[in-house]
C-alpha cells in the first residue's frame, strides 16, 4: 500500500509538471493548450530516436528536450501568435480549436508513422530496501527531478525579473503593459517553458513506466484536471492537486482497473467544476 | 415563410430527390446517405454552437448514446426498433439539456464548457470499453433488428436515402420556423451579447437549454438511425465525429441554413478523395481545422454571398 502511495506521489509530481504548463500558458495568453500532452510524447519519441541511433541516453534525452523546446518555439511563433490577434471570447474559442486541431494532427501523425515505438529508460541500479519497503531507484529519481524542476520554476517566477513580469501579466495584462512589460516575448518564453516541462514529464514517465504514442491524449486530459483542481495561480495548488490526483489515480487503477479509475477521476473533475468554478487557472468565472 | 425561402427549399429538395438518378450505383448511394447523416449532424451542431455559442465537445458521445441505446435495447426488451429510436433520442436530449442547464445556470465560461463536455465524452468512451458484456467494447455490436424489415427486396440504400431526405427536410423546415420566430431572435441576441440579452428580458438559460435539447435530440435520433442503417456500431465511429462536425460547420458557415448543407457536401467529397490515404486523414482534418478557424472563420456562405454580391453590383443587376 505504501509503495502504491509512493508511486502515486511520483506520478502526481509528473502530472504537476504538465499542469503547471497548462496553467502558465492559459494565465498568460488565455489559450487552453489542448495539445499539451503531445509535447511529452514528442520529447520521449525524439529521445527514443536518438537512443536508437546509438547516442548516449542522457545526451539523447537532453537533445530531445532541446528539440521539443524548438518545436514549441516554432508552433508558438507560427500558429499560436495568430490566435493572440483575436480578443476576448473569440481568442479563447480560437485557442481551443487551434490546439485541438494541433493535438489531433500530432497524435494522428505519430500513431501512423511510429505506432509501435515505446520509450522507457532502465537504470543500472538495484532496488533500494528501507525496512520492508522496496523503492525502485527510477521512481526515486523521477520524483527528485520533478521536485527539482518545480522548485526551479518557482524560484524563476518569484525571484527573477522575467518571472515577476510573467506573473504580472497573468494577474492583469493591461496593467502589466502600462508598467512597460511587453507580453509577446514572455508568452513565447512561457510556451517554450511549458513544452519543455511537458517533455520532461514524458521522459520521467519513461523512467517509471513506458511511453507509447497514444498516451498524449491521456496526458493532456490529466494535466487539464490537475490545472482545474489546482484552482489557483500559484504553482503550489497545482503541485498539491497533482499529487492527490496521482495517488488517487494509482490506487484506483490498482483496485478498480484503468477504465473505472479514469471515469471516477473525470466525474470528480466535473463535480469540482460545477461546485467551485470561480478560481481555476487564475480566471474569474 | 417568405416566398423566396419556399422556392429555395423546394429547389434544394428537388436537387436532393433527383441525385439518385445520377448516382445510382449502390456505392454512390451509400455516399449520399452518409452525406445526409453528416448534414444532419452539422445542422444540429449549428443549432447549439452556431446559434447559441454553447461549446459541446461531446457530440460524439451524444450520437453514440442514441446509437448504442437503439442497438442494444430492441433485442434485450423484444420491442420494435421504431419505439426505441425516440427513446434513444430523448435520452441524448435529456443528457444534452442537463449539461446545458447546469453549465448555463452556473455560468461556466467556454474553458469550463470545453473541459466539462470533453470529460463527458471520455467518460462515455471509457464506459463503452469498460461495460464489455453489454457494449461489446472494441468489437462493437452487430444489429439484427432492421427498421425496414418489411421492405426486403426493395433497394435498401435507396429506401434509406428517401427516408433520410424526409428526415432532413422535416428538420430544415422546423429549423427555419425556429430561426424565424421569437426563439430565433432570442438566439441572435444571446450570440451578440448574453448580458444585454438578459437585460431586455430574454431568459438566457431557457433558450440555451432549448437549443441544447433540440440539437441533442437530433444527435441521438440520427445516431439511432445510423445504427439501424449501418447494422454495426463500434466505439471508434464516435471518436472523431466532433472534429468532422466542426470542420463541416466552419467550412460551410455557422448560423446559416445553407452552410451546413454545403459544408457536409464538401466534407463528404474531401473525405472520399482522401480515402486512399488511410488513417492519416485524421492528420489532414486536424490541419484543416486549424486553417479553417484561422483564415476561414466566416464560412463559405458569407464568402460566396460577397463574391456574388460584387458580381451583381459590377454588372448593375439587382440581387
Amino acid at each position: 500500500m505504501l509503495e502504491l502511495i509512493i508511486d502515486g506521489i511520483t506520478f502526481g509530481l509528473l502530472l504537476s509538471l504538465l499542469g503547471v504548463g497548462i496553467t502558465l500558458i492559459f494565465g498568460l495568453g488565455e489559450i487552453l493548450n489542448l495539445a499539451h500532452g503531445e509535447f511529452a510524447v514528442i520529447c520521449a519519441m525524439l529521445a527514443l530516436i536518438f537512443m536508437e541511433r546509438g547516442v548516449n541516453t542522457l545526451l539523447s534525452i537532453i537533445l530531445g528536450l532541446l528539440i521539443t523546446g524548438l518545436i514549441g518555439l516554432a508552433l508558438e511563433r507560427s500558429l499560436i501568435s495568430l490566435v493572440y490577434r483575436a480578443r476576448g471570447e473569440t481568442r479563447i474559442l480560437l485557442g481551443i480549436f487551434i490546439t485541438f486541431g494541433l493535438s489531433l494532427a500530432i497524435h494522428s501523425y505519430l500513431v501512423n508513422t511510429i505506432p509501435k515505438a515505446f520509450f522507457s529508460v532502465k537504470l543500472p541500479f538495484e532496488a533500494i530496501r528501507i525496512g520492508g519497503l522496496i523503492i525502485r531507484p527510477s521512481t526515486l529519481l523521477s520524483a527528485v527531478i520533478s521536485v527539482l524542476a518545480l522548485v526551479l520554476l518557482e524560484v524563476f517566477l518569484k525571484k527573477t525579473y522575467t518571472g515577476k513580469a510573467i506573473r504580472a501579466i497573468a494577474q492583469d495584462e493591461m496593467d502589466a503593459q502600462l508598467c512597460g512589460v511587453n507580453p509577446a516575448p514572455l508568452r513565447t518564453l512561457v510556451f517554450i517553458l511549458g513544452a519543455v516541462m511537458a517533455g520532461l514529464a514524458g521522459i520521467l514517465y519513461g523512467l517509471i513506466a513506458t511511453v507509447a504514442v497514444i498516451i498524449g491524449v491521456d496526458f493532456t486530459l490529466l494535466a487539464l484536471i490537475v490545472a482545474i483542481v489546482g484552482g489557483v495561480r500559484s504553482i503550489y495548488g497545482n503541485i498539491l492537486s497533482g499529487v492527490i490526483l496521482g495517488i488517487v489515480h494509482t490506487i484506483a487503477s490498482f483496485f478498480l482497473g484503468a477504465y473505472l479509475s479514469l471515469v471516477i477521476l473525470l466525474s470528480v473533475t466535473i463535480i469540482i467544476i460545477l461546485t467551485r468554478p470561480e478560481g481555476i487557472l487564475g480566471e474569474k468565472g | 415563410m417568405k416566398k423566396a425561402s419556399i422556392v429555395q427549399k423546394v429547389i434544394i429538395l428537388a436537387v436532393y430527390a433527383l441525385l439518385p438518378i445520377i448516382f445510382s450505383h449502390s456505392y454512390q448511394l451509400r455516399l449520399l446517405n452518409l452525406l445526409i447523416f453528416f448534414t444532419m449532424f452539422t445542422l444540429s451542431s449549428n443549432i447549439i454552437f452556431g446559434h447559441t455559442r454553447q461549446l459541446f465537445l461531446c457530440q460524439g458521445a451524444l450520437v453514440g448514446i442514441g446509437s448504442y441505446i437503439s442497438a442494444i435495447l430492441p433485442e434485450r426488451l423484444g420491442v420494435a426498433p421504431w419505439i426505441i429510436l425516440p427513446v434513444g433520442a430523448l435520452t441524448s436530449a435529456g443528457i444534452g439539456s442537463l449539461i446545458s442547464a447546469v453549465s448555463s445556470i452556473r455560468r461556466l465560461s467556454i474553458i469550463f464548457m470545453a473541459v466539462l463536455t470533453s470529460s463527458f465524452q471520455v467518460i462515455f468512451g471509457e464506459l463503452i470499453l469498460g461495460l464489455r458484456h453489454i457494449t461489446g467494447a472494441d468489437e462493437g455490436i452487430v444489429i439484427r433488428s432492421d427498421i425496414l424489415r418489411g421492405l426486403i427486396g426493395a433497394n435498401r440504400e435507396l429506401v434509406y436515402y428517401y427516408l433520410l431526405i424526409a428526415t432532413l427536410f422535416a428538420t430544415v423546415i422546423i429549423y427555419d420556423k425556429i430561426v424565424n420566430s421569437r426563439v430565433g431572435v432570442a438566439f441572435r441576441c444571446i450570440v451578440e451579447d448574453e448580458i444585454a440579452a438578459s437585460f431586455i428580458g430574454i431568459n438566457v438559460v431557457k433558450y440555451k437549454v432549448l437549443s441544447a435539447f433540440i440539437s441533442s435530440f437530433l444527435f441521438g435520433f440520427m445516431g439511432g438511425l445510423y445504427a439501424y442503417y449501418n447494422l454495426y456500431i463500434c466505439p471508434s465511429m464516435f471518436q472523431n465525429i466532433d472534429v468532422h462536425i466542426l470542420v463541416m460547420l466552419v467550412f460551410g458557415g455557422m448560423g446559416t441554413l445553407t452552410g451546413p448543407l454545403l459544408g457536409a457536401g464538401a466534407f463528404t467529397l474531401i473525405s472520399e478523395l482522401l480515402r486512399p490515404l488511410g488513417p492519416i486523414t485524421t492528420l489532414i482534418f486536424g490541419i484543416l481545422l486549424i486553417i479553417l478557424f484561422l483564415f476561414f472563420r466566416e464560412g463559405l456562405v458569407v464568402h460566396l454571398k460577397r463574391i456574388t454580391g460584387q458580381f451583381f453590383k459590377k454588372h448593375k443587376l439587382c440581387f
